[in-house]
């Protein structure tokens, strides 16, 4: 059975159980009958060949026995056997005393509500009925199916921890303990979807993280209400700053380094049980151009890489709207020589410019969503034939120039360099309304879309944040680690974004430094 | 109707207005543009526009022939208005004169028809200012098709002669806003540098200089020599100069020349001092220059170069022109006494001139 079927069987479960929970009034309690329970258990839980009742002849619970349930898949058969079912054929002990004397688990609660036994029941819990005994045990024995810890897929560096968070929201915990090992790291969590429950856990560090941010991200998850399928993309566009807007002001990653690293700005987490993206709040727009790898480089080279960065996003944005204003508005702009061989390059083709800039997108955006589908396998193959396609055939075929090739590779090239994907759709939309207005006004319209683009920037807030900070408002301490990222021992102060409670992060310098940090060494 | 309503409906035409008040729309896509590098206008009025072949690909340059790099369209019309519009109906693209890189003039248009050409080119506001003018003895359609070796389409060979200062000799280049602010300026005689078809593609080794009345003038060539280093326009010179009967080539030369200039009602006074720097590029095998041969050899140089200056003042006074803009300046330092004088008589005034040269031989170059 693999872990969609069980999601489904899961899914499938809760729902039943809901139906159920309506149909009791508030507060249906359990009262202390087998035969009932197992009818109860029954009715509600239909005739699922997963879920097992069994009872079973215990000395202690003479002549009743007691009964079992669980459901098959979901717990670790073996640790059912010798920590419930062993024990319990052997006891003479009260039942009320199973917790403390006789079940060998850690994690026993009772239960007193039928809602609360059912859903129990359908998080891989165990359940003990026995006789007499107003409340169940419900016993921790789940052992539910995951996927092992690999690398991230989504933000891959090539120096420094590369471990990845996986879909089990107690083994994302696990991680970011065993990372910290900090009695001040929190988790809050909070149960969302009223048909499929999703455990989602706010996590920040006691003391460090501002007390207002904690509360208003608890805020916008508490006011979630969705059937289920709580995913961090629907989760973010639920409860993040401006969710119509097509700038990301809520940041998702999947790697556990990164996620520590933004803890320790002050920053506020959001993991969700099922998505092995973790959420960052707040995440202006400077935040999704830092990678992990910026911080486990040397300086210089961190630097360098993030001008190129910057250089690749305004080739992005602006290299084929720039082009089409230039041959097709403007191209009293173009030097002489470069206007002439543009013209020859254009001199027989079927298409204006602005028509081939289209296609050629077309072309790039199909080829990326072939890969993406594909094996990886057959989608080398759909890269190298896209390739033969594009840079030959197509302008052979006199189709497209080729020079609107070399704009068109230029650009899919530099889109690849943001480093958080979900903002590389952004910046695709805003060079689509950058092509049109540059086919129909040509450098005007660039400056208009670029007026709104700024406008839209600085007006956005990402948790309180402002998002274009710290160019607007300006913040020089932010500087420090936006278009440069100074050397670690000039870098004492967290960013402002989050409003740490602490902002300084390496602690007063030394009155007296070591030799090899004095003053004079560079 | 609702605030968003209204917030809406004012968008959409602000939106609207920005789009539509743009004055882009009569602008045409490059495939539909023939593009003008140079004109042409002979004295008859036969307008020559010169366009690069629209195939023209960094792949097919080298398999176009000579006589297939650029054509030429030409129209006779009276003014400029009326020769684009007559170019216009024989192009099957819209003629485009955003990058028009050279103006040839024929050496026999006047200075008036000179100044009707440009005004109606400026007024159409569509030539950039900063054009090359030049002026040509021969056919300017002739000459625009002259075939240059050093060059290959998309540069233009003539355009590309004043695109280098340092290239030549001196640096005879005059833009189109530069000719225009002289020919309304009283005080001063513009020019024009001349073109003369040479094997190579074409060079500059004179200058026309336009007087108020009457057709322009051809300066002598050992005159132009003079007048461009009176103008500091020497950036890579060469003088022969013999020395206690020896002969020595000094090249490249580079100068400077500062005047000091008094109007008087009657003419116009110029203290010139030039000072030039060049290197000892041949001399007699064996020959041990010392500090002494050296000193001579620049005061040599320095009074050949006195002798030139002097030539062009001299020709400048023999025909009541002024391409030195003395009379301006010093029009413009006294102008209580330019009151006294018609604008139209400043720039004919003569130049009662001193001149002093200093050259500075710099090394002995390739020489040694």
């Amino acid at each position: 059975m693999d872990c969609k079927e069980l999601e489904a069987m899961a899914a499938m479960a809760a729902m039943a159980l809901d139906q159920i929970d309506q149909m009791l009034p508030e507060g249906a309690w359990y009262t202390p009958d087998i035969d009932a329970a197992y009818a109860h258990v029954q009715m509600s839980m239909g005739s699922s060949p997963d879920v097992i009742l069994r009872k079973l002849n215990s000395p202690a619970c003479q002549p009743d026995g007691v009964l079992l349930g669980y459901i098959d898949g979901l717990v670790d058969a073996q640790l059912v056997d010798s920590s419930i079912i062993a024990p319990l054929l052997k006891t003479r002990l009260a039942p009320s005393t199973w917790a403390h004397a006789m079940l060998l688990s850690g994690d026993i609660r009772p239960r007193r509500r039928w809602p609360e036994i059912l859903h129990d029941l359908t998080q891989g819990r165990t359940l003990v009925f026995a006789p007499g005994l107003s409340w169940v045990w419900s016993i921790g024995v789940s052992k539910l199916p995951q996927r092992s810890i690999s690398t991230p897929k989504t933000e891959q560096t090539i120096r420094g921890p590369d471990e990845a968070f996986n879909e089990v929201i107690a083994v994302q915990m696990s991680q970011l303990r065993r990372e910290f090992s900090y009695p001040g790291l929190r988790f809050h969590s909070i149960t969302l979807g009223r048909l499929q429950h999703t455990a989602v856990v706010v996590t920040y560090l006691e003391g460090l993280a501002n007390p207002a941010l904690i509360q208003v991200v608890v805020e916008r998850l508490e006011h979630v209400a969705i059937d289920g399928r709580a995913t961090g993309t629907l989760l973010s566009g639920l409860i993040r700053d401006h969710p119509r807007s097509i700038f990301p002001t809520m940041r998702a990653t999947e790697r556990v380094d990164t996620a520590c690293h933004e803890l320790l700005q002050g920053k506020v987490l959001v993991l969700i049980d099922g998505d092995p993206f973790a959420l960052v709040a707040p995440s202006p727009l400077a935040d999704f151009y830092r990678t992990a790898l910026d911080y486990d480089e040397a300086w210089y080279d961190v630097s360098f890489v993030r001008v190129l960065r910057l250089t690749a996003w305004a080739v992005g944005v602006y290299l084929p709207a720039l082009y089409i204003a230039l041959t097709e508005v403007n191209t009293d702009l173009i030097p002489h020589s470069l206007l002439i061989l543009t013209a020859g390059n254009h001199a027989g083709l079927p298409f204006p410019p602005i028509v081939e800039a289209f296609l050629m997108v077309f072309v790039i955006e199909v080829l990326r969503e072939a890969a993406i589908r594909l094996p990886k396998v057959l989608s080398t193959t759909i890269g190298t034939v896209g390739a033969i396609i594009v840079g030959t055939v197509v302008v052979k075929a006199g189709i497209v120039s080729p020079q609107m090739i070399f704009v068109i590779t230029l650009t899919a090239l530099s889109f690849y360099t943001v480093p958080v994907y979900e903002l590389t759709g952004t910046w695709r939309v805003v060079n689509i309304m950058m092509l049109i207005a540059a086919a129909i006004v040509g450098i005007y319209g660039l400056v208009l879309v670029t007026v709104w683009m700024i406008g839209s920037l600085i007006s956005l807030q990402s948790f309180g944040a402002p998002y274009f900070e710290p160019l607007a408002p300006f913040r020089l301490s932010d500087w420090f680690d936006f278009l440069i990222r100074l050397p670690w021992t000039l870098m004492r102060r967290r960013l402002s974004d989050a409003r740490p409670t602490h902002p300084t992060m390496m602690g007063p310098s030394m009155e007296e430094p070591p030799a090899h940090l004095g003053r004079g060494r560079p | 109707m609702s605030r968003l309503s209204r917030r809406i409906r004012g968008l959409f035409i602000g939106g609207l207005g920005l789009f539509l008040l743009t004055g882009c729309w009569d602008q045409r896509a490059i495939e539909q543009r023939a593009i003008v590098l140079a004109i042409g206008v002979s004295a008859d009025h036969h307008w020559t526009l010169l366009f690069p072949n629209v195939t023209v690909t960094a792949s097919s340059i080298s398999s176009l022939g000579r006589s297939d790099e650029f054509y030429t369209i030409t129209a006779k019309a009276e003014s400029y208005q009326k020769a684009l519009h007559r170019v216009q109906l024989q192009a099957s693209r819209e003629v485009s004169t955003g990058d028009v890189q050279l103006v040839d003039l024929s050496a026999r248009l006047t200075r008036g028809q000179l100044a009707r050409i440009m005004d109606s080119m400026i007024l159409t506001g569509a030539i950039p200012a900063q054009v090359w003018l030049a002026a040509s003895q021969t056919s300017p359609s002739t000459l625009l098709m002259h075939p240059s070796p050093q060059t290959v389409v998309p540069v233009y060979n003539l355009s590309s002669y004043f695109d280098c200062p340092a290239c030549h000799a001196a640096d005879f280049g005059v833009r189109a806003w530069q000719w225009w602010d002289r020919a309304v300026t009283p005080g001063v005689s513009p020019v024009l540098p001349v073109f003369t078809e040479t094997q190579e593609g074409a060079a500059v080794y004179q200058i026309l200089v336009y007087p108020v009345q009457g057709k322009p003038l051809l300066m002598p060539r050992q005159a132009t020599q003079g007048f461009a280093y009176l103008m500091g326009k020497v950036k890579s010179g060469t003088q022969k100069v013999n020395c206690d009967g020896t002969s020595y080539m000094i090249s490249p030369i580079i100068d400077e020349a500062t005047s000091r200039v008094r109007l008087t009602p009657t003419a116009v006074d110029v203290r010139i001092v030039i000072h030039a720097k060049g290197e000892m590029a041949d001399m007699p095998a064996g020959l041990l220059i010392t500090r002494a041969a050296e000193r001579a050899i620049e005061q040599a140089a320095a009074a050949r170069l006195v002798q030139l200056s002097r030539l062009a003042i001299h020709w400048a006074n023999q025909t009541h022109t002024d391409p030195f803009g003395y009379a301006k300046r010093a029009a413009w330092l006294d102008n209580q006494t330019a009151a006294a004088i018609s604008p139209q008589a400043l720039a004919t005034l003569p130049i009662q001139a001193v001149i002093r040269a200093h050259v500075k031989l710099q090394g002995e170059g390739l020489a040694r």
